[in-house]
Parts: C-alpha cells; sequence; structure tokens
C-alpha cells in the first residue's frame, strides 16, 4: 500500500524516501505534542479546591529547557531532512547534464496542449527532419531524456507524476527537466500551473518503450508533423 | 471633538463612526460576510470535484440556471480565484486584523480610541469599497476574474488571455484592501506605541496586542511591494507595457515574469504570519485565563514572534522551486525556511508549560484554542515537507498544498476568528453567546475540517494538481474519486454546520443584555470596563500594576486572579506602582505615524525601483537613456525641487517659533516651487510623448513614465497637503502645538519625496 502513483523513475524513490522519513519524524512530533496536549487538558481540569500552580516559567531553566528542545526538533527533523535532500537532489536533478548519452526534446506547452519536438536522425534540432508531435511524448527506456521547457504563452508545469517531478515552462525563459525510466508503460503528463479555462483538461501522454520500439516510433509518419518551422529557441541558449 | 454619544445621528454613530469599537464591528460584519460567500464559494469548488459537470444541488438553481444546475468550465477559475481571494483578503484579514484589532488594541492597553480615529474610519471604508468592487466583479460581462488569487502573469498582464474587466476590478478591490489594512497599520503601531496607559509597559501587553503590532509591522514593511507588483499587472493590462509580460504575448521586449512572483510572495509569504500571529497571540491569552495560570514563557513566546517576523520576510523562495529559479538560491531559501520551526516550537512548547498543572476549564473560546493548537501542529509540521525542495517539487501545485495552507491559514485561522467572536463577544455585545451551540459548533467544524484538509493532502500525495475542475479523466487520479466525494459530502457538513454559529450569533444580539463585566474572569484591561464599553472605554485612564497574566497568584483572597489595574499587586509582590500619567511621547503621535507611512512609502519605491532595476540588468538591448530625455531639464526639476525642501524647512522653523504669516509665506514659496516641478514635468511629458517616446514604447519607457509618474502623484498630494497647512494656518482655531506637529510630519513627507527624486533623477537618467 503506497500513498503515491507508480513510480517508473530510476531516481524518484528518493521523493518517496524522503516524504516517509519526514512522515515518521513528524507523526512522532504530533502524537507527542497532541498526547501532551490531551493529557494536560485530562489531568488537570479544574476540579473543587484545586488551584493552578502559579509560575510565569520565564526562568533562565524554563529558557533554556525550550529553546534546547526547540533545536533538537531542528536538529533531528529539519537538518537531517535537509541531509537527505541533498543526497536526493544530486540524484534526480544533479545527473542531467553529465549523460552524454543522453537524447534532447523539446517542449512548448501552449493553451492547453503539449507541443513536442525531436531533432530527428540529424540530432539537430530546427531542421528539416525535426519531429513534432503533439500531447505525445514517447521516450526510451533506461536512457536519460533531458527536455528543454519553454512556454508558448501563460505559465505552464510540466508535471509527470510518475516521476516524482515537475518544472514550469515559464514565457521568457528554457528551463529543463530530465527523465530517465526504469519501466515501460503509458502515463500521464499534467499542467500543474494554473493556464485559463481548459487547464483540468491539459493532459498529455508519455510512453516509455524500448529503444527499438521508440525508434520505429520515431520513424513512423502517423501522426506527425515534420520539417515544422523553429520555434525561436533553442538548446544552445540553455545555461 | 464631541464626548456625548447621544447627540449624534445613527450615521454618525454607526456609519461614519470613528470609535474604535464600531469600526471594529463593521469590520466583523463585513469579514463574516464574505466568509459566508468565500464558504459557499468552497462547497462549489469541492462538489464540483466530487461529481464534476453534474447538476448541484440548491446552488446550481440559484446560480447556474441557464445551464440546467451544471457549473460551466469558465466558471470554476472563478470560484477558486475569488474564494482564495476572499477569504484571504476579504473574511479573514478583515476579522483578525481589523475587528479584532480595533476592538482590543485600544481597552487591552488602555487607551480611549485609536491614535487616528478619522483615518481609522477612513481604513473601513476603503475596505468596503474594494468589497464593493469585488462583489460586482461577479456581474460583469465575462465575470469575475479566474487567474487564481496569487494572480500570476502572464495569465494576469494578457487581455487575449484574461479578456474583460473582473481581472482588474479584482485587483483594484485588492488594492483598496491594501491601503486599508496599512491605515490600519499605521494606527496600530503608533496606538501601541503612544497611548498605552500608564504602567501599561511592552513587558505587560497581551499577547494578543503583541501578535497585532508583529502583525501590523509586517503589513508595514511587505505589503507595499504586492501593491507595486499589483499596479505593474494594472500597467501591463492597460497601458500597454509589458513589466510582467514576456514571451509571445508580450507587445514588445518582455519583461520578466518571475519578476512578480518574487514581489508577490516577498509579501505573501509573511501574509501567513500577518495572519497567524495575532491569533497565536490570542491563543497564548485564552490557555492562560482558563488555565488560571499566567502565560508560561511570555518573554520566549514575544521573542520568537519577533524571530518569526525578522524569517518570514526571506523566506518566499519555498513558494518558487518549480520556477525555474537557480537551485543554489533554492537551497538557501529552504535552510531559512525550515529554521522557522525553531521559534514555532519554542511556541508549542510554552503553550504546553501554560497547560501544565493548571486548572483547566473547557469553554467554548478555550476549545477553539486548543483546537488551534492541534491543526497548527498539522500544518506547521506538513509546511517541513514543503521547504524541503526534492520533495516540494513533487507536491508543488498539488492538493498537499492546498491541505498544508488550509490546515494553517484556514483552520487555524478560522478556530482564531471563531475564538475571538466567542469570546469577546460579551465585551463587545454585552451579551453572552449561548455555551451548548458554541461547543456544538466548535466540534463539528473541528471534526470536518480535519476531514476535509486531511483528505486534501491524502489525494496531493498521489499527485491530485489544484484547480482542476475535474479528476476523472487522468489516470493516475482514477483511484482517488472516491476522496472527492467524501470531501464534497464532509464540505456539505461543513456548511451547514456554520448554521449553528449564524443562529447563535444573531438570536444572541436581539435577547437582552445579560453579561457581566468579567464574564471570563481576566486579568487585561479591557474586562475591568463595562460590557460594551462606554464611548471613551474608560471613565477615567486606569493605573497599571501588573501584567496581565496573574491567576491564581498565591496570598490573594477573595478571587483568583488580579486585574491588571488591581493595586493589590504591589503588595502581592507581582507588579510595581504605576508611574504618574502625562509621561511626553519619545516621538509625537502625528510624527510617529508620518514615521511609520513613510516606511511603507520606501518599501512602495522599493518594490518599483528594485523592479526596474531587475528589468534593467535582465534586458539585452537597454537603450542609451539620453536618446529619450531631456536631462538638462530634469536637472533643472531636480534643483526646483531641492530648493522646495530648503523653503518648507524654513516654515517648519517659523511655526516653531509660531510665526504663522513667516509660515504662509514659505509654505506658498513651496507649493509655488511644487507646481513649477509639475509644470516642467507636464512639458517634458507632452514633448517626449509627440517625439515617439510613449509609456509602451520599450521597457525604459515604460519605467520611466511609471516611476515618475508615482512620484508625480506624490507631489501632487504633497501639494494638496500644503495647500491644506496653508487654510490651517490662517484659522484662529487651530491650536498652535497640533499646527506645529502637521507642518513637521508634511515637511518629513516632503523631503521623502525629494529625496525619491534624487534617486530616480540619478537611476533613470544618469546611469
Amino acid at each position: 500500500m503506497t500513498w503515491f502513483p507508480q513510480d517508473v523513475s530510476e531516481s524518484g524513490f528518493w521523493v518517496d524516501r524522503l516524504f516517509y522519513l519526514g512522515f515518521w519524524l513528524t507523526s512522532a512530533t504530533f502524537l507527542l505534542v497532541v498526547g501532551i496536549l490531551i493529557y494536560f487538558v485530562l489531568r488537570y481540569r479544574s476540579r473543587e479546591g484545586h488551584k493552578a500552580y502559579y509560575t510565569h516559567g520565564n526562568s533562565r531553566q524554563a529558557f533554556l529547557l525550550t529553546f534546547s528542545l526547540a533545536l533538537l526538533v531542528f536538529v533531528v527533523i529539519d537538518v537531517n531532512l535537509a541531509i537527505h535532500d541533498h543526497f536526493a537532489w544530486e540524484a534526480i536533478w544533479g545527473s542531467a547534464e553529465k549523460d552524454k548519452n543522453a537524447i534532447h526534446v523539446e517542449v512548448m506547452p501552449e493553451q492547453f496542449a503539449w507541443n513536442v519536438r525531436y531533432a530527428g536522425p540529424d540530432t539537430k534540432f530546427g531542421t528539416e527532419d525535426d519531429v513534432v508531435t503533439i500531447n505525445d511524448l514517447h521516450i526510451p527506456l533506461n536512457r536519460r531524456v533531458n527536455v528543454a521547457l519553454k512556454s508558448k504563452d501563460v505559465i505552464h508545469s510540466f508535471f509527470v507524476p510518475n516521476f516524482r517531478i515537475k518544472q514550469d515552462a515559464v514565457p521568457g525563459m528554457v528551463t529543463q527537466i530530465s527523465l530517465r525510466a526504469k519501466r515501460g508503460g503509458k502515463f500521464d503528463i499534467a499542467c500543474a500551473e494554473h493556464c485559463g479555462l481548459g487547464h483540468y483538461r491539459m493532459r498529455g501522454s508519455l510512453t516509455v518503450e524500448s529503444q527499438e520500439e521508440f525508434d520505429s516510433w520515431l520513424l513512423n509518419p502517423d501522426g506527425k508533423q515534420t520539417g515544422a518551422p523553429n520555434w525561436g529557441w533553442e538548446w544552445g541558449i540553455v545555461k | 471633538m464631541s464626548h456625548s454619544g447621544s447627540h449624534k445621528s445613527f450615521i454618525q454613530k454607526y456609519i461614519f463612526s470613528t470609535d474604535h469599537k464600531v469600526i471594529a464591528l463593521q469590520y466583523l460584519f463585513t469579514g463574516i460576510l464574505f466568509l459566508a460567500i468565500g464558504g459557499s464559494m468552497a462547497f462549489l469548488i469541492r462538489w464540483q470535484l466530487a461529481y464534476p459537470w453534474q447538476p448541484i444541488p440548491f446552488f446550481g438553481d440559484l446560480f447556474f440556471k441557464e445551464s440546467g444546475g451544471i457549473m460551466m468550465p469558465e466558471v470554476y477559475p472563478m470560484l477558486f480565484t475569488m474564494h482564495g481571494g476572499i477569504m484571504v483578503f476579504f473574511a479573514v484579514t478583515p476579522i483578525i486584523l481589523g475587528a479584532l484589532g480595533n476592538f482590543t488594541i485600544p481597552l487591552e492597553i488602555g487607551a480611549q480610541d485609536m491614535a487616528f480615529p478619522r483615518l481609522n474610519m477612513i481604513s473601513y471604508w476603503s475596505l468596503f469599497v474594494g468589497s464593493a468592487l469585488i462583489i460586482a466583479s461577479f456581474f460583469i460581462p465575462g465575470g469575475a476574474a479566474g487567474t487564481g488569487w496569487t494572480i500570476y502573469p502572464p495569465l494576469s498582464t494578457s487581455l487575449k488571455a484574461t479578456p474583460g474587466f473582473g481581472t482588474d476590478l479584482f485587483v483594484l478591490g485588492l488594492t483598496l484592501d491594501a491601503v486599508s489594512i496599512l491605515a490600519g497599520g499605521i494606527n496600530y503601531i503608533v496606538t501601541i506605541i503612544n497611548l498605552r496607559a500608564p504602567g501599561m509597559t511592552f513587558g505587560r501587553m497581551t499577547l494578543t496586542s503583541w501578535g497585532l503590532f508583529f502583525s501590523s509591522i509586517l503589513n508595514t514593511l511587505w505589503l507595499p511591494l504586492a501593491a507595486a507588483a499589483l499596479f505593474m499587472i494594472l500597467f501591463d493590462r492597460r497601458l500597454g507595457t509589458a513589466f510582467l509580460t514576456a514571451g509571445p504575448l508580450a507587445p514588445r521586449e518582455g519583461g520578466q515574469v518571475l519578476l512578480y512572483q518574487h514581489l508577490f510572495w516577498g509579501f505573501g509569504h509573511p501574509e501567513v504570519y500577518i495572519l497567524i500571529l495575532p491569533v497565536w497571540g490570542l491563543v497564548g491569552d485564552l490557555l492562560s485565563i482558563f488555565s488560571r495560570k499566567p502565560v508560561f514563557g511570555y518573554k520566549a513566546t514575544v521573542f520568537s514572534m519577533c524571530i518569526i517576523s525578522a524569517l518570514s520576510g526571506i523566506v518566499w523562495g519555498h513558494h518558487m522551486f518549480t520556477s525555474g529559479m537557480n537551485p543554489l538560491i533554492g537551497k538557501a531559501f529552504m535552510f531559512l525556511t525550515v529554521s522557522i520551526s525553531i521559534p514555532t516550537a519554542v511556541f508549542f512548547l510554552n503553550w504546553l508549560g501554560t497547560l501544565w498543572r493548571g486548572s483547566i476549564r473547557l469553554t467554548v473560546p478555550m476549545l477553539c484554542a486548543l483546537g488551534i493548537v492541534f491543526v497548527f501542529a498539522i500544518g506547521g509540521l506538513t509546511g517541513l515537507f514543503h521547504a524541503v525542495q526534492t520533495f516540494d517539487i513533487y507536491i508543488h501545485d498539488t492538493y498537499f498544498v492546498v491541505g498544508h495552507f488550509h490546515f494553517t491559514l484556514a483552520a487555524s485561522v478560522l478556530f482564531g476568528v471563531f475564538a475571538y467572536v466567542y469570546f469577546w463577544f460579551p465585551k463587545m455585545f454585552g451579551k453572552e453567546l449561548n455555551q451548548t451551540l458554541g461547543r456544538i459548533h466548535v466540534i463539528l467544524t473541528f471534526i470536518f475540517v480535519n476531514i476535509i484538509f486531511y483528505s486534501m493532502m491524502r489525494v496531493g500525495l498521489a499527485g491530485h494538481m489544484r484547480r482542476i475542475a475535474d479528476a476523472t479523466s487522468y489516470e493516475f487520479l482514477k483511484p482517488l474519486q472516491h476522496w472527492n466525494v467524501f470531501m464534497g459530502w464532509a464540505a456539505l457538513g461543513l456548511i451547514l454546520t456554520q448554521f449553528s454559529f449564524f443562529f447563535n450569533f444573531i438570536f444572541t444580539l436581539f435577547r437582552e443584555k445579560s453579561a457581566s463585566n468579567n464574564p471570563w474572569s481576566a486579568g487585561s484591561l479591557a474586562w475591568i470596563t463595562s460590557s460594551p464599553p462606554p464611548e471613551h472605554n474608560f471613565d477615567k485612564v486606569p493605573n497599571v500594576y501588573c501584567g496581565p497574566y496573574e491567576y491564581s497568584v498565591p496570598g490573594l483572597v477573595g478571587q483568583d486572579f488580579l486585574s491588571q489595574s488591581d493595586i493589590r499587586a504591589v503588595a502581592l509582590k507581582v507588579g510595581s506602582p504605576a508611574p504618574a500619567p502625562g509621561k511626553p511621547s519619545f516621538v509625537p503621535t502625528s510624527k510617529l505615524g508620518m514615521w511609520v507611512f513613510l516606511i511603507s512609502e520606501i518599501m512602495l519605491f522599493t518594490g518599483l525601483i528594485g523592479s526596474y532595476i531587475v528589468l534593467r540588468l535582465g534586458s539585452m538591448n537597454w537603450p542609451n537613456p539620453s536618446e529619450f530625455l531631456n536631462t538638462t531639464l530634469l536637472g533643472i526639476n531636480t534643483f526646483v525641487l531641492i530648493t522646495s525642501s530648503l523653503t518648507l524647512a524654513l516654515g517648519v522653523d517659523a511655526v516653531q517659533k509660531n510665526d504663522r504669516e513667516v509660515l504662509k509665506k514659505y509654505l506658498l514659496l513651496t507649493i509655488l516651487l511644487g507646481l513649477t516641478f509639475l509644470g516642467i514635468k507636464a512639458y517634458d511629458y507632452h514633448h517626449m510623448w509627440h517625439q515617439g517616446f510613449t509609456i509602451s514604447t520599450n521597457l525604459f519607457g515604460s519605467c520611466y513614465y511609471m516611476l515618475t509618474g508615482f512620484h508625480a502623484l506624490h507631489v501632487l498630494s504633497g501639494i494638496i497637503l500644503m495647500v491644506y497647512l496653508w487654510c490651517a494656518a490662517g484659522s484662529s482655531s487651530m491650536k498652535s502645538e497640533v499646527l506645529s506637529g502637521r507642518v513637521e510630519s508634511s515637511g518629513l513627507y516632503w523631503h521623502f519625496i525629494d529625496i525619491i527624486w534624487v534617486i530616480l533623477f540619478a537611476i533613470l537618467c544618469l546611469l
């Protein structure tokens, strides 16, 4: 039983792991606080002849105790999570640039669809053999796919829940996201940033398949445009 | 000013009142009305998600008659936009800041009214006009704003994406609300600093007052940034600029889309604390009163409030982890954000410390306070997940965020609203709400909000995006639909529960007077006066001898608490004799008010000038200013304005010597110089416009006209101020110390305008 959608990415498990770590730590803290709260409310209910203990709790000991407990919470939960976050970040976002074998894909969302562009056999964008699809992103298994995003109109957000990642596509900027799948199948691409009336139906499809299937899909002209005009932005200007 | 209330007409007493208690009620009723409107919208949202595109019971016939009770796709964005905007700015803010702040601050610190009663009245009416615009926006063609309450450009700035006037009215309504909040904040800050009763030291203020104080400071500092951003949105929409619009939707070379997000969250994150700090203060007060124990760790609590206020201004970036912001900056924001858990933990520990060995009474306000501790524990702890960059990227813009901020902002603050109403009702109206009905209301509300907001986080973890009208078409969301159905019914339960509150409220209002002066046996100053208090709160300003939390003091006989004005505190060694009244304040009230106002002005220009710098640095082809500007003319104008500062300084000198004729002479001279400045400015604008350099020529033109235009408006209002002073100086009924105070504060304002101009001249023309 998991609370997350199926994870098909290579390093998305880091996100789940971060959550469960945080979940157990914060749940323990929560139960402790609420437990003490309920205990105090029951134990110290007002009764005949019982008088509250008069203290302002302003003593140096009380001050030190509260601040050291607070610091303990900070170290045990916050710093702990931050350290795990560092490794998770490296695994999910840090390795995109290093992979020399990566495929490059341009995604240009518009109200309310995902335009996808492959460089084609010559691996150069803006040439005659570019392949353009709508709402249909295919990627090969076990291979890194670096996606460059730039919006055609308003802000959209490229969200693939099964990969545990999302990235805004911001007009005037080129942003990047990186995918690497370890399981095949067909998944949803959702827009996570409100982009207008049709935001709720801005749904794309992501197909993960073997390299051979991917290659033959790319060469098959069905449902594709080729030689479409350049989108006016290139990988070159990506920082 | 007349002090006898009986001579006032109904309109003076209840409509255009300057009495802080009446104004508090105006805020309260406005807030409750909008709470009902925003709550109904929440129900419509939940029902649409539960049963997409199916007829909605009751409301469907009411609002969507032409479509057979079915919500149309264009309505849904309006609903979640206006639900957010209304709840945050027109329901919760008016109640927590407007009503709670107005009603309690003067009563709790022993003041007879706010420092600036007329400004206080204007604050409310500014909100009123703002709310009228919000309501009106539903009835115009195209309907209300559908941009999301965050109003992100370019969706909000492009008329192609959001045609009609809904977005404009929303932005204007928010701007008027901001004016209301800022003016109110000036009043709260100055009142707290200058109008405390003799013996009411800062260390003897209630935590509610402290919370409101910090919250007002945060508003003064950060709200102007949002105002700057909102102005730029309006400019982009209606004046052809492109400050925040980029990409194909921008008319020319675009500005920067993310600039808006930085400005918005620069205010938006402190906004959470603006609303929660007064509520935390209230919780501290209530836990102490109903445990019959002093607040545990008062100093540490106030210190934590201070730290949280400081931190809240530098953590906004955690709202932007997915925006394409540099991840290293993201890491810094992550660490700053999680460090907020230290002062927050201190809060929780001190709350538990207050309950420890107390004598706890589970009254309705106490139930609310305990409820807040519970829901804020969830809200605060789930906040950590959002600070952690890698995890936040997954749950950003999902229902996990929505659930989280509803625990903090909706559940906690809503219980704060209820705690305020149940606790202060006897003092406000002299009547007591029905406790049984109150218990039922609070407990059921507690159950429903927890169910709904927990479920939101649950579906959010599974990836459920926010702001989608229909989840059923997504493969990964199909298994979750039963949660949406569940939440729909729970929302119905929550709405129905609120009728017990409205019924209780209205029914009690029409009952006979029943409450005593101090039904809760509370120690703070508000409870020594009658219920409801007389027009100027206290027949005689009380002396304060001890803090507000002297409960169960050993050695006390007859009752278990000391009122702050109870002189027995001295004998029992828990207080000290009050100083003689009439100690002059460190900074005179009118001057202090002007300083607080100027701080918010500085922040507004920081937002505008900062945006100019960011846009200029980010632009690839920024023109040479001398191509367009007549630097000589602007240089002459700089000289004119600096001279006017000098003449006004001589006027201030004259008023201090009480020489009104000389003052009038210098005021006149200043007015003339100011008019000369505006005249040259108008000529300059006219000339450049005809040469083809307009507000929409390029980014530089937009920045130039916006910055100098805002400045010219300030000069104009300065001139109006001078004309008023010139008239006042000629009136014999004007007391000289009042006149002197006003001239000095206006002098501050005028010098500020000059400094801003010098900065603008330097960065626009010379650099």
